[in-house]
């Protein structure tokens, strides 16, 4: 059955669902490059990047009118984002995935200064488990907190900061010697 | 500047530079709508295939149902098996072994253990919270790590308290013994391993803790001490009745995200078996099998019974993308499982058999996020 709606004073002349529709829209316009980025960092292949922000915007898309708090939806997509990057290996074709020390293919180039310091620690950051990446991601690309990190995983802070310290030790295990901060000083 | 400092920046510098050439937005609403529509789509013939499998499994006790001794069509039922059950803490109601339940009025409980006093132990958010045998709050303790390790048959519960301090609790002793602070470890939070013996009185009682690499200190009632063994391990999962034979996780070698697991005998100091074919094995009461699980993400894909010698038995996996979020021995040939469906958050109670067959107990039935922790959380 198809129904409409009567448009109210609150939604300046449109349907409800026109106006939910026009602010998802907007919200797509602004947060959708950001949320490209930090699918990227979560994947690794841009590829795999689109592939979960899609479904991450179309849960979002579904849950919109859940999400009261629109100073919240951002947190909300980054929790959608990483539950469906880290979910990844559910996925028969990722089912056999694992660690590993090769980097993925795809990544774009940038024009970026770069000294191969940023390069290098980069495809460190590649080899770790998508978890530990996700950790990673959020507290020093995201810059969120602690309790931030922990509220967008579901976790706990201890396993946030434990987390973070088990994946900054192997990026200093692999690391490649002449990169390593240590060995400047020796 | 710190080494730790320099990596951070670095490493933030590094994913900055990284992500700066994205700047486009692929999708418009149309793209995200239709993947929208093939969600629902896919969340509904999940409801639909759920509901069916419920039918199958209530299907086949009524049917024992008909051949009773009364059934005038004089077949006679196999007798029905005497199952176990695991301790298992759902929907705030902890069901014991024996069937009886508990209220359990409290959100977020991380892990559950039992004493043998009746006592239960619940982990929550930074504290440990005792009940007594009625389910009323007896105590409640700060901790440092949301983590317990219950001691051999019930007899302990042991956490790192306020200040590192590791605390045991015995049971038939109304207060915890607190014991040394544990120093900062650099790699991870310390944890406790295994609580040895079966008492923990004020004067006699040692705890080993390790921080998650590395098995790292004894700890004493006035003392720590760094461990002196160089042990083969870097965290002790298990230990049986007798306390002398542990499984434990062996170190990870480059580019492994999951470790390869052993029996170590604890007296001869010795590796008596090992194997890289899943992680975190659990004795089964009747220490003759071990439940090992791998996965990531609070989530395995599959289940794994090794006999003692670390050989396979049974490779168990929920069908479809459904996932298994924690599981437990029940008796010495049964499983309890939660498995869950990550799209839906549906949550079922499946009880797995050593010879590969399965029975949903409960569910599906909504829940919360898989990701978030087991809404079945198993004693310790």
């Amino acid at each position: 059955m198809h129904t409409t709606q009567r448009a109210g004073p609150e939604t300046g002349g449109m349907s409800r669902s026109q106006a939910r529709d026009a602010e998802f829209t907007a919200y797509l316009a602004a947060r959708q490059p950001s949320l490209l980025r930090t699918a990227y960092l979560l994947t690794g292949d841009r590829h795999q990047a689109e592939d979960v922000l899609q479904t991450a915007l179309a849960k979002l898309y579904l849950s919109w009118d859940k999400v009261r708090d629109r100073a919240a939806v951002d947190g909300y997509a980054r929790r959608i984002l990483v539950n469906e990057t880290t979910s990844l290996w559910r996925r028969p074709w990722k089912r056999r995935e694992h660690a590993t020390d090769r980097v993925p293919e795809g990544a774009p180039h940038h024009d970026a200064y770069d000294d191969g310091t940023g390069d290098a620690l980069w495809q460190v950051v590649q080899t770790l488990p998508r978890r530990a990446r996700a950790v990673v991601v959020l507290r020093y690309y995201e810059q969120l907190t602690e309790a931030e990190t922990a509220e967008v995983l579901g976790i706990t802070v201890g396993t946030v900061k434990s987390q973070t310290s088990r994946a900054l030790a192997t990026l200093r295990e692999r690391t490649p010697a002449e990169l390593d901060p240590r060995e400047e000083e020796r | 500047m710190t080494d730790h400092d320099t990596l951070e920046t670095r490493l933030t510098r590094s994913l900055d530079q990284q992500a700066t050439g994205l700047h486009d937005a692929p999708f418009g609403l149309d793209d995200v709508r239709g993947r929208a529509r093939g969600i629902q789509r896919r969340r509904r013939a999940l409801v639909a295939g759920a509901t069916a499998a419920v039918v199958l499994a209530v299907a086949i006790p009524l049917g024992l149902a008909a051949g009773g001794r009364d059934d005038p069509r004089g077949v006679d039922p196999a007798p029905s098996p005497v199952l176990g059950r695991a301790t298992v803490l759902h929907d705030g109601e902890l069901t014991r072994p024996d069937g009886s339940t508990l209220p359990v009025p409290y959100d977020d409980v991380d892990e559950v253990a039992t004493l043998g006093d009746g006592r239960t132990v619940l982990m929550l958010q930074r504290r440990a919270v005792v009940l007594d045998a009625t389910g009323a709050e007896q105590a409640s303790y700060p901790v440092a790590v949301n983590l317990l390790t219950a001691g051999r048959e019930d007899r302990t519960v042991a956490w790192v308290g306020e200040g590192n301090r590791v605390q045991v609790l015995e049971a038939g002793r109304p207060e915890p013994v607190t014991l040394a602070a544990v120093p900062e470890s650099e790699l991870g939070l310390s944890m406790v391993e295994v609580v040895n013996g079966d008492e923990c009185a004020p004067d006699s009682c040692r705890v080993t803790v390790g921080d998650g690499n590395a098995i790292t200190y004894d700890v004493y009632p006035d003392e720590v001490v760094p461990t002196e063994l160089d042990l083969p391990f870097t965290s002790i999962d298990d230990v049986n009745a007798r306390g002398d034979l542990w499984t434990v996780a062996l170190p990870t070698r480059d580019g492994e995200q999951h470790p390869c697991v052993a029996t170590y005998h604890a007296v001869d100091q010795a590796v008596v078996a090992q194997t890289c074919a899943t992680s975190g094995l659990r004795f089964s009461p009747d220490e003759q099998h071990l439940l090992g699980m791998r996965g990531d993400n609070s989530m395995y894909g599959e289940l794994t019974v090794l006999d003692a010698d670390l050989r396979p038995v049974l490779t168990w996996a929920p069908e479809g993308d459904l996932a298994i979020s924690s599981a437990a021995w029940s008796d010495d040939t049964h499983l309890d499982v939660a498995v869950v469906d990550p799209d839906t958050s549906e949550w079922s109670l499946v009880r797995v058999a050593l010879d590969g067959g399965s029975e949903v107990l409960e569910g599906p039935a909504p829940g919360g996020n898989p990701e978030a922790g087991p809404d079945y959380v198993f004693a310790d």
